[in-house]
């Protein structure tokens, strides 16, 4: 069959999801001909979700072709090794989930299993100390990692900590070179295909008709497009992920900026602070049932570290998946998509996936199904999959002193999450799932630092006694600190490399 | 308390293998029962085992010398597997590893089909190093580090079972496995249902704490389990019979494995150092005559490999078409998969919960591999081959089909023992085509696909060019005993 190859594309939305789609289609479309126009409305506020990130956008910069000193400077952005979770599995608990493993296998076995062994053994550090990652964050230092993979600073990878209002202004220059062309305006109205019942057009409101074969809708919460016209439905997960409301609001940084980002536990939710090079960026997450607007803001307001630099930013959500993202001619993405609070900063990375699953499934206009089913089969275990991560972080607590905590708790989840939890609790082993987004070292993180110890391990670490595996260990943690201790302070090597901004 | 001494119940490929990984990698006591006869343990038996690739690792990681295995089995290599007479037209050929390469973003698979509907004829095979190895009859393992062509070459091999099941016993006694002849007369389970002994025929009482299953289709032990439940598969798999028997061998034993359809199944030759195995597997009530060597076969799987304190592997957990390589493949991922849940005490809860989600996964995608050629022959207006087309498909596998078929992109599930390459070899052989590529691939110019395909195939013809013959590199690395020979 031959193809009826789409000439254009309107993207329905600017911020970060909708400039991070014209930039990567502008730039991988490249020589197919197809005008992309991006429609946005000064008026209509952008959420910014998640200035910070997880490592994959580093290969979404890299095929874009930035220049990773350049893009620091531009978005204001730090790097970020992991996040520290404060007070989660209990008050006055504080873990950090790195971007690395925690120490190496010995003989087959995983090295959780012989740390858990020692631990209950009281023969065992503190898991930090078997991270580069964790323990360069702690002290505020960072390097790139080693290329010499036999290095101990070859075993962590990162992410950044940036603007996400700079990063989409970043990319729309980016895309404006390649010709993307950007409406300024409100949409009005969405006219469908009376057969069909393909989006046909937006207009807005000046009265410009704007017509296109494909429709990228990443207008937001409201997903203009994907629910407002085709009504494609949404599954609701606040049952598991009963936060339903945020306020943010930036701070002057006072000291250097961490390497990472840092989610502290709240009475009715958790407060997120996000370094940057020239402010801090927080948030606190709420759940409205048990906590008031003013009673958050005023939570968060009064743990700032220093004065805010603007109003308070106040957002509402609804923790879930829409049905179908790819709905006839429509893919949604970004909070349009769904919504997933960004306790681990997956926001970016979702958005990233989903134009990397699209350019996959590239249609054209025979518009088979099969694309957009095999889409949308893909993107809901995608998002299945950190909602159990993301439940986790909840569930596994020993919190009982708020209605808040005692509800998430105690609350049923998913079996996939319980079976999980289960396995390693009683024996260690990680249930893990092809193409899932977080490898077996983030589950081990999360479930040590949300006090989830196995109970038994993998019986094979016993081939190794006691007395040796113990002084393996204490190597381990001594070969580490002096490692990190060669590591220049994080914002020394911001402007080593020039990434400052200027 | 953790287990302390496994019980594995029949020797035979499956049992041995599973021996000697043990052995070598726990702290366990190590128990085997078997008992002379036919190896059944991998489900219908043949002369020579073929493995996928996976297998080369598999050993490697128990700490089993490749060379030493090949050598002493008179085994050798293999690159694929030829297949004729599925569907009309020549020979197709299943190679191992990587096929041709993308041209930026556009997966290779992309490019061939734009080619296509071109009108031009393009050969998949003929991009990989494997295929034209095969046809070429050479053969060298990629050294370590290398970053020619030749690692993009991935292999995996033919095995004699009877000298294969004896060299892993020999490992496995040597690494301290006990061995005890005899058949099980009697399971003994306590009140919560885990076997706490056996006895045997000559009144010898075993006990154990974890009883592997390794005696073949029959399930002896894990067939005793009030649980134990059997997914028959004989709806989608039309095949009941398999023979096997070994031919003199050639001189030069070709790296790879033929396939041939007939009028009521399959046949397979897979050539070994020691002889050639010629194995058939066919619907008996439309053969004149059932040869009375035949071996019946039920095709399916146990619905939970382990129950209680009896993991079952191999043929025990699930009977597949021996004419594929999945029954080692199957064997080694069972083996792989119990040394890292190596149970904490006798109940194996939890352990044999997350075992059987594994196992699950696995199976479905094991299934659909054999079935493909079944499901979509092109013999039309023969009884057999067209009831196998009219079966229904799982669900899965017709998403895979169509999705491939419409729109030229291959579905990935959980446990999948094929790569997104294997399978489009797989769906390429059988002459399942996508109708639709990645549109993308219109935006290159035509000159350049064709250039990009020639450079491919020179540089892997002139690395291919170099490479001994396979039977030189046999004769140099891993030479059979010359008693051996069939």
């Amino acid at each position: 069959m031959k193809h009826n190859p789409i000439r254009s594309i309107v993207i329905v939305g600017g911020g970060t999801a909708g400039w991070m789609t014209a930039a990567a289609l502008s730039r991988m479309l490249h020589g197919n001909a197809i005008a992309i126009t991006l429609v946005e409305s000064a008026e209509i506020g952008t959420v910014g979700v998640g200035e910070a990130t997880v490592p994959h956008i580093r290969f979404f910069n890299a095929k874009l072709g930035f220049s990773e000193a350049e893009f620091m400077a531009k978005t204001k952005a730090t790097f970020k090794l992991g996040i520290e979770f404060c007070d989660w599995g209990k008050k006055g608990d504080s873990y950090i989930h790195p971007f690395g493993a925690f120490g190496e296998p010995i003989g087959d076995v995983e090295f959780h299993h012989h740390w858990a062994r020692m631990h209950n053994a009281g023969k065992a550090e503190n898991i930090e100390l078997y991270s580069v990652p964790i323990m360069a964050a702690r002290e505020g230092r960072f390097a790139f990692p080693a290329d010499d993979p036999t290095s101990l600073l070859s075993t962590y990878s990162y992410a950044f900590q940036f603007d996400a209002g700079l990063y989409a202004k970043f990319l729309r220059e980016f895309s404006e070179e390649r010709g993307v062309v950007r409406r300024e305006g409100k949409i009005v109205d969405v006219a469908l295909d009376g057969e069909s019942g393909f989006v046909k057009s937006v207009r807005l409101e000046n009265g410009e008709e704007l017509g296109a074969d494909l429709f990228v809708d990443c207008s937001g919460f409201r997903g203009l497009l994907v629910e407002g016209a085709l009504k494609t439905g949404y599954e609701n997960w606040q049952q598991w992920l009963p936060c339903d409301r945020a306020v943010a609001v930036p701070c002057a940084s006072k000291g250097p900026p961490s390497p990472y980002t840092r989610a502290t536990a709240k009475d009715a939710g958790w407060i997120w602070r996000i370094p940057l090079q020239h402010r801090v960026g927080n948030g606190h997450v709420y759940c409205s049932n048990y906590i008031s607007d003013d009673a958050a803001a005023e939570a968060l307001v009064s743990q700032l570290e220093s004065e805010p630099l603007a109003k308070l930013n106040q957002l509402r959500f609804v923790t879930g998946k829409r049905r179908k993202q790819w709905s006839k001619n429509v893919v949604a993405i970004g909070l349009s998509a769904g919504f997933l609070e960004p306790l681990e900063s997956t926001s970016i990375h979702l958005i990233q996936l989903a134009i990397g699953r699209l350019l996959d499934l590239f249609p054209d206009q025979n518009w088979d199904p099969m694309l957009a089913d095999e889409y949308n089969r893909l993107m809901d275990l995608e998002y299945e999959r950190v909602r159990d991560f993301l439940i986790l972080h909840y569930h596994a607590t020993q919190r009982d002193d708020t209605p808040f905590w005692n509800y998430v708790r105690t609350m049923p989840i998913p079996d996939s999450l319980a079976h999980k939890m289960e396995t390693f609790r009683e024996r260690g082993i990680v249930v893990n799932y092809r193409d899932g987004m977080f490898l077996d070292a983030s589950w081990i993180a999360v479930y040590l630092g949300q006090r989830i110890l196995p109970e038994h391990i993998d019986p094979r670490s016993f081939a190794i006694d006691d007395e040796t595996l113990e002084k393996h260990l204490a190597k381990i943690a001594a070969d580490n600190g002096r490692a990190v201790a060669t590591l220049p302070s994080h914002t020394d090597f911001i402007h080593r490399i020039g990434a400052n901004a200027s | 308390m953790p287990v302390e001494r496994i019980v594995i119940v029949g020797g035979g490929i499956a049992g041995w293998c599973a021996a000697s990984a043990l052995a070598r990698k726990t702290k366990s006591e190590i128990v085997v029962i078997d008992a002379t006869g036919v190896d059944h343990s991998l489900g219908a038996p043949s002369s020579v085992v073929a493995t996928l690739p996976a297998a080369a690792a598999f050993h490697a990681d128990v700490g089993h010398d490749e060379n030493d295995m090949l050598s002493t089995c008179g085994g050798t290599f293999s690159l694929g597997t030829a297949f004729s007479n599925l569907v009309p037209g020549p020979a197709t050929f299943v190679p191992f590893g990587d096929v041709g390469a993308a041209l930026g973003p556009i997966s290779f698979h992309h490019l061939v089909a734009r080619m296509r509907s071109e009108g031009q004829s393009v050969n998949l095979a003929n991009f990989s190093v494997a295929a034209l190895s095969a046809q070429a009859g050479r053969f060298a393992r990629p050294m370590p580090g290398d970053r020619s062509v030749l690692s993009s070459l991935e292999y995996g091999f033919h095995l004699p079972s009877d000298y294969y099941a004896e060299w892993l016993r020999a490992d496995a006694i040597a690494h301290g496995v006990k061995h005890i002849s005899g058949t099980v007369a009697q399971i003994h389970r306590d009140a919560s249902s885990l076997i706490t002994e056996l006895t045997l025929n000559d009144g010898i009482a075993v006990t154990g704490d974890l009883f592997v299953d390794a005696s073949g289709p029959d399930a002896r032990l894990i067939k005793s389990d009030k649980q134990y439940a059997f997914e028959s598969w004989d709806h989608w798999f039309r095949i009941d019979h398999s023979t096997t028997k070994l031919s003199p061998p050639s001189t030069e034993p070709p790296p790879y494995a033929h396939v041939d359809a007939h009028a009521t199944g399959l046949q397979r030759f897979c050539p070994a150092q020691s002889g050639i195995s010629e194995d058939a597997v066919y619907l008996a009530d439309t053969q004149s005559a059932t040869s009375h060597a035949a071996t019946p076969v039920r095709s399916g799987r146990s619905r939970s490999s382990w129950l209680g304190n009896c993991l079952a592997l191999g043929g025990a957990a699930i009977v597949i078409d021996p004419t594929t390589p999945l029954q080692l493949a199957l064997l080694h991922n069972a083996i792989r998969r119990l040394l890292v849940m190596l149970p904490n005490d006798r109940s194996c809860r939890i352990e044999a919960r997350e075992y059987n989600r594994q196992f699950d996964e696995e199976c479905n995608g094991a299934r659909d591999i054999a079935l493909l050629p079944y499901l979509r022959n092109g013999r039309l207006g023969e009884p057999f081959w067209d009831s196998c087309r009219e079966a229904d498909a799982p669900n899965r596998l017709s998403y895979r089909i169509a999705l491939y078929e419409q729109a030229g992109r291959i579905a990935q599930y959980d446990g999948d023992i094929l790569d997104a390459t294997g399978w489009m070899m797989w769906f390429e052989a059988l002459g399942i085509r996508p109708q639709k590529y990645d549109v993308m691939a219109d935006g290159i110019p035509l000159n350049d696909i064709t250039a990009h395909l020639d450079r491919i195939r020179s540089i892997m013809l002139n690395t291919l060019a170099i490479l001994p013959s396979h039977a030189e590199y046999l004769a140099k690395h891993c030479p059979a005993p010359s008693g051996q020979i069939a």
